[in-house]
C-alpha cells in the first residue's frame, strides 16, 4: 500500500496528538533530577501540568528507534540512508551521527585528527562565508551525508564553516505532557537481614527510601512536522516524500515500541489523532516500512546521497577547541 | 486595520527577553514586534519562493508593520519553567527553561489599527503566516492567520500607566517591548552612527564588527544574527527601539495552581448583607434604601462584568413580559428599633457565576447626599438558608404587611384592592388567599405605623403609580406559602412586603 502524500502537499504542518496511559496501573515516573524534582508547572486553567518528556529527549527517542544497535546499522526499513560512522583506531565502531548528540556537528566527526568530513563540508559550503546562508545548499549537503539531521535540526558551530552560522531548524518536534497531575508518594526499605545497622555508605544496613510518582487523567504526546520547512529545503519531490515518510516512521516507531521512557514509566497509546490537516490518516508502521526502501531508492537515483552511503571517520583525539554550540545544545 | 491571530498548539511560548540571561527564567510576553518581524523574515528565508515573493515586497510589508506599534489582546498565560542539568560529564550546569503556558484553544491577537496593506502585501503576509512554524524558541509552536474582521478590545497597548481616577488603583503593568525602527528612522540612525564612528579611534577589528551590524539596508539590519550583535557589543539591537507598553496586571501570572480549585458552586437564589453606617436608614425609608442598594449593585456589575454584560436578572430590564418577577428583589430589613441593618437580595431565577462575582465584590452603598454604608456579605445561598435570621423567607400560611402595599392597577368596579392582590397571587403561581383582611395600622416594634408614615415613591420619574397612599393587609392561605412575599408597586424595592404571622401571634 502506498502513502497518499497529496493531502499534505499544501499543508504547512502536520500535527499529531497521541493520548497515552500507563501500561500497567495508574502511576508513572516523571522526568527530573533528584535535587530538582519533577518538571511540574501550572496551566492557565489552574491545572497542574507535568512535562513527561522534553522536545530534546523525544528527538533522541525518535532517533534511537531508527537504529539497530546490535548490528550497528539502520533498522531494516531505513537501510540505505546516508550517515557518518566513527570507528576507533582498531576499526571498532565507536559512534555515529544517528546516536551522537550533535549529529553531523559531533566532536567525534569534526574535531578529531581525521578531518575528511570537515574538509568535505568546508569545500562544499565554502562560498557561504559572506552574506545570507543558502539554506537549500546546506540542506542538500546535509542530506548527502547525514539525512537524519534534516529532520531534527543541526547547528554547525564551527568558525571555519561560514563563521558558525550554519543552522537548520527542527522539522520534527515532539513532547509529552500530563495534565491535572497528582503526586503519588511511596517508599520502602532495602533490608539487610545480616546486619540491619551496617554501614550504609558501603552498601550494608537497612536503607529507607522514598519515591515520587505521578498520576494523571490525561497524558498526551504531541508531534509536529513542519511540512513547509521540508518543502523550503527545495530538494524536490522525492526527497520531500522521503523526509515525510521518515518522520512518520519515527513517530509510529516511538509510539509502537519507544514509550518505555524510564524504569517505571511505560506508556501505551490509547488514542491517536491527526489534528492538522484534519481528516488525514496516519499510515500504519508496516505501510511506512514497506514504502521507505522505495523512497530511499528514488532519492538515491537522483544522486543526492554520498556514495558510499556510509562515510567512515577514524577517531583520534585532535586539538580540543571549545565550540560555540556546546553550552546550549541539550540533545542527549 | 490589520489583525493577526496567533495560537500555540503546544500550549507553550518560549522566548527570552533581550538582554536577559536564559537562567533568569524571564519570558518576553507578549511577543515583541521585533521578534514577530524577525520570525516573518526567517519564514520568508527558509520556506518561501523568492521569485514569487521578492525581497522588495517583504521589505515593504515589514516596513508598514514597523510604522505603527501594534496592540495586543493577550490570552491568559502562566509564567512557568522547568529545570534540568546539562548532561556534561565534567560539570553539570543547571539550566532554567522558562515559558508561558497558554491554553492551546485561546488566541493571542496582534492588531494594527491603522495599517493598510495592498493585495500583494496581503498575499505575502498570508503565505508567511501559513508557513510560520514557531515564534520565539523552536518549542513555541505557533499557528498564525490574518483575521478579516476583529471587534475585540485590546488589553495591551503602547502608552503610560493607567490609573482609575476614582479609586486611584493602578490598572496596568508597564512592559518594555522591542519594535523595529521604521526604515526612515533607521536610515537617520545609521548615518549618525557611521559619522559618529568615523570620529572615534577604534581598533580595526572592533570597527569592522560594529560596521557589520550597521548595514545600509533596513531589512538586513533587522535580520542580523543576535550573536553578531552581541559580539559587536550591542546591549540592544541597533535597528530596534524600546516601546513602553501597558499590559493587564497579572497578564503573566506566576502561579495559579496554588489557588484552591474552583468547586462547583451550589445553586443559590438569595444573598444577605449586614449594613453598617451611622445613621442607618429607617424602615420607613425602605424603598429609598433599596434603590440605593440596587444602584450600588448596578455600579459593581458594570465594573466587574462590563457595561454591556450586566445580567438582566439584576437590572430587571429586557426580560420576557410573562416572567418579569423572576428578577432581583432588593429587600432591606429592619432591626428591633426599626433601623435597616440588613439587606436581602432574592433572585427567584437563581444566582449565576457572574452575579456571584458582583455580589462578592459589593462592599458599599452610597446615598445621594454623600452618605455611605458599608456592606458585609453574610452568605450567598438558597432561600431556606436564611430562615433563622430573616422571617420573610420562611414558609407560613398567614402573612401580614411589613411595608405598605400599593396596588399596581387602577381600581375599577371588579378590580378593587383585594381583587388585585388575588390577581397578583395568581400571576405568581401562588394559591389565592382564602382570607384578605385590611389592617389600618401595624405595630412592628412598639410603634403604631400607618401606611402614610412610609416613604412610598420611587425616585425614578414618570412611573405609573395608581396608588399613592398604600394599605396594610393580612393574607391567609389554605396552605403554606414560601417567602419572600412582596406584592404591588415597588415590590422589588421592599414595598408591599409581607412577614409571616406565627400561630400564637
Amino acid at each position: 500500500m502506498s502513502i497518499d502524500f497529496s493531502a499534505l502537499h499544501a499543508a504547512p504542518r502536520l500535527l499529531i496528538e497521541a493520548e497515552l496511559q500507563p501500561l500497567q496501573g495508574a502511576r508513572f515516573q516523571p522526568t527530573g533530577f533528584p535535587d530538582l524534582g519533577a518538571a511540574v508547572y501550572d496551566g492557565p486553567n489552574g491545572n497542574r501540568l507535568l512535562l513527561v518528556e522534553s522536545a530534546q529527549s523525544m528527538a533522541n527517542r525518535m532517533e534511537t528507534v531508527c537504529w539497530d544497535a546490535p548490528n550497528d546499522d539502520w533498522v531494516d526499513a531505513l537501510k540505505g540512508l546516508p550517515l557518518i560512522k566513527v570507528i576507533d583506531s582498531q576499526g571498532k565502531p565507536l559512534t555515529n551521527t544517528v546516536q551522537e548528540a550533535h549529529r553531523l556537528n559531533s566532536a567525534y566527526v569534526l574535531e578529531g585528527k581525521d578531518q575528511t568530513v570537515f574538509d568535505q563540508l568546508k569545500a562544499e559550503l565554502a562560498d557561504m562565508d559572506e552574506g545570507a546562508v543558502d539554506l537549500k545548499k546546506l540542506a542538500a549537503v546535509v542530506l548527502r551525508y547525514d539525512s537524519n539531521a534534516l529532520l531534527h535540526g543541526l547547528f554547525l558551530a564551527k568558525k571555519e564553516l561560514a563563521g558558525g552560522r550554519l543552522r537548520l531548524p527542527r522539522v520534527v518536534s515532539s513532547f509529552i505532557e500530563a495534565e491535572d497531575v497528582n503526586l503519588a508518594q511511596s517508599g520502602g526499605v532495602k533490608n539487610d537481614h545480616v546486619n540491619p545497622s551496617g554501614d550504609t555508605a558501603k552498601g550494608f544496613g537497612n536503607v529507607p527510601y522514598s519515591r515520587s510518582d505521578y498520576t494523571a487523567p490525561k497524558i498526551t504526546a504531541y508531534f509536529n512536522i513542519d511540512l513547509a520547512q521540508i518543502r523550503g529545503f527545495g530538494l524536490g519531490n522525492a526527497v520531500e516524500q522521503l523526509l515525510i515518510a521518515l518522520a512518520l516512521y519515527k513517530i509510529r516507531a516511538v509510539l509502537d515500541f519507544g514509550l518505555r521512557l524510564r524504569t517505571a514509566c511505560d506508556l501505551d497509546v490509547k488514542k491517536l489523532t491527526v489534528t492538522r490537516p484534519a481528516g488525514w490518516e496516519l499510515p500504519e508502521r508496516n505501510t511506512l516500512e514497506a514504502a521507505l526502501p522505495g523512497l530511499i531508492a528514488a532519492v538515491a537515483a537522483e544522486n543526492r546521497f554520498a556514495e558510499p552511503r556510509v562515510t567512515t571517520v577514524t577517531w583520534e583525539k585532535g586539538k580540543t577547541k571549545k565550540t560555540k554550540g556546546e553550552a546550549y545544545s541539550e540533545d542527549k | 486595520m490589520l489583525t493577526l491571530s496567533l495560537s500555540f498548539p503546544g500550549g507553550r511560548y518560549h522566548a527570552t527577553p533581550w538582554g536577559r540571561h536564559v537562567n533568569e527564567a524571564d519570558v518576553a510576553w507578549p511577543p515583541d514586534p521585533w521578534r514577530l518581524t524577525r520570525a516573518l523574515i526567517a519564514t520568508w528565508h527558509r520556506k518561501l519562493d523568492h521569485q514569487l515573493y521578492p525581497e522588495i515586497l517583504l521589505t515593504s510589508l515589514l516596513g508598514l508593520l514597523a510604522d505603527e506599534p501594534p496592540h495586543y489582546r493577550l490570552p491568559t498565560a502562566v509564567h512557568s519553567h522547568t529545570r534540568h542539568y546539562m548532561p556534561n560529564r565534567q560539570k553539570s550546569t543547571l539550566i532554567f527553561d522558562a515559558f508561558a503556558r497558554i491554553d492551546p484553544t485561546e488566541a493571542l491577537i496582534v492588531h494594527w489599527p491603522e495599517c493598510q496593506l495592498n493585495d500583494a502585501q496581503t498575499a505575502l503576509l498570508d503565505e508567511l503566516l501559513n508557513c510560520i512554524g514557531y515564534v520565539g524558541r523552536a518549542e513555541s509552536w505557533v499557528e498564525a492567520k490574518r483575521l478579516d474582521d476583529w471587534n475585540g478590545e485590546p488589553n495591551c497597548f503602547p502608552g503610560s500607566t493607567q490609573i482609575d481616577q476614582e479609586t486611584g488603583e493602578i490598572q496596568t503593568e508597564p512592559v518594555q517591548l522591542y519594535a523595529p525602527l521604521t526604515p526612515d528612522a533607521y536610515v537617520n540612525f545609521q548615518q549618525q552612527m557611521q559619522s559618529g564612528l568615523a570620529l572615534r579611534k577604534l581598533k580595526t577589528s572592533e570597527l569592522k564588527s560594529i560596521k557589520k551590524t550597521l548595514p545600509i539596508s533596513w531589512l538586513e539590519a533587522v535580520s542580523l544574527d543576535t550573536a553578531d550583535l552581541q559580539n559587536a557589543g550591542w546591549s540592544a539591537p541597533p535597528a530596534a527601539q524600546k516601546v513602553l507598553y501597558q499590559r493587564p496586571i497579572q497578564a503573566l501570572k506566576s502561579s495559579v495552581a496554588s489557588r484552591a480549585k474552583p468547586k462547583p458552586s451550589p445553586s443559590a437564589d438569595t444573598v444577605r448583607y449586614a449594613v453598617y453606617g451611622k445613621p442607618l436608614m429607617r424602615e420607613l425609608d425602605t424603598i429609598r434604601f433599596a434603590e440605593h442598594v440596587r444602584r450600588a449593585v448596578m455600579g459593581k456589575a458594570k465594573w466587574t462584568l462590563g457595561e454591556t454584560a450586566i445580567p438582566p436578572l439584576l437590572t430587571g430590564h429586557g426580560l420576557n413580559a410573562d416572567n418579569r418577577h423572576c428578577h432581583a428583589f432588593y429587600l432591606p430589613q429592619a432591626d428591633s428599633n426599626g433601623l435597616l441593618d440588613h439587606v436581602l437580595i432574592h433572585v427567584p431565577a437563581g444566582i449565576d457565576g457572574d452575579m456571584r462575582r458582583v455580589f462578592g465584590a459589593l462592599k458599599t452603598v452610597k446615598g445621594f447626599d454623600g452618605q455611605e454604608w458599608r456592606l458585609m456579605l453574610e452568605h450567598i445561598g438558597q432561600r431556606e438558608d436564611f430562615e433563622n435570621v430573616s422571617p420573610i423567607v420562611q414558609s407560613a400560611s398567614v402573612w401580614q404587611s411589613r411595608t405598605p402595599y400599593l396596588h399596581p392597577w387602577h381600581c375599577k368596579k371588579d378590580l378593587d384592592v383585594s381583587a388585585q392582590i388575588r390577581r397578583e397571587c395568581r400571576e405568581r403561581q401562588l394559591a389565592e388567599p382564602t382570607e384578605i383582611r385590611l389592617l389600618p395600622t401595624i405595630k412592628p416594634y412598639g410603634r403604631e405605623l400607618r401606611p402614610i408614615d412610609f416613604h412610598r415613591f420611587r425616585s425614578k420619574r414618570g412611573l405609573m403609580q395608581p396608588d399613592t397612599r398604600g394599605s396594610f393587609w393580612q393574607l391567609t392561605f389554605a396552605e403554606s406559602v414560601s417567602g419572600p412575599l412582596a406584592l404591588g408597586f415597588g415590590c422589588h424595592f421592599g414595598l408591599g412586603l409581607f412577614a409571616p404571622v406565627k400561630a400564637n401571634e
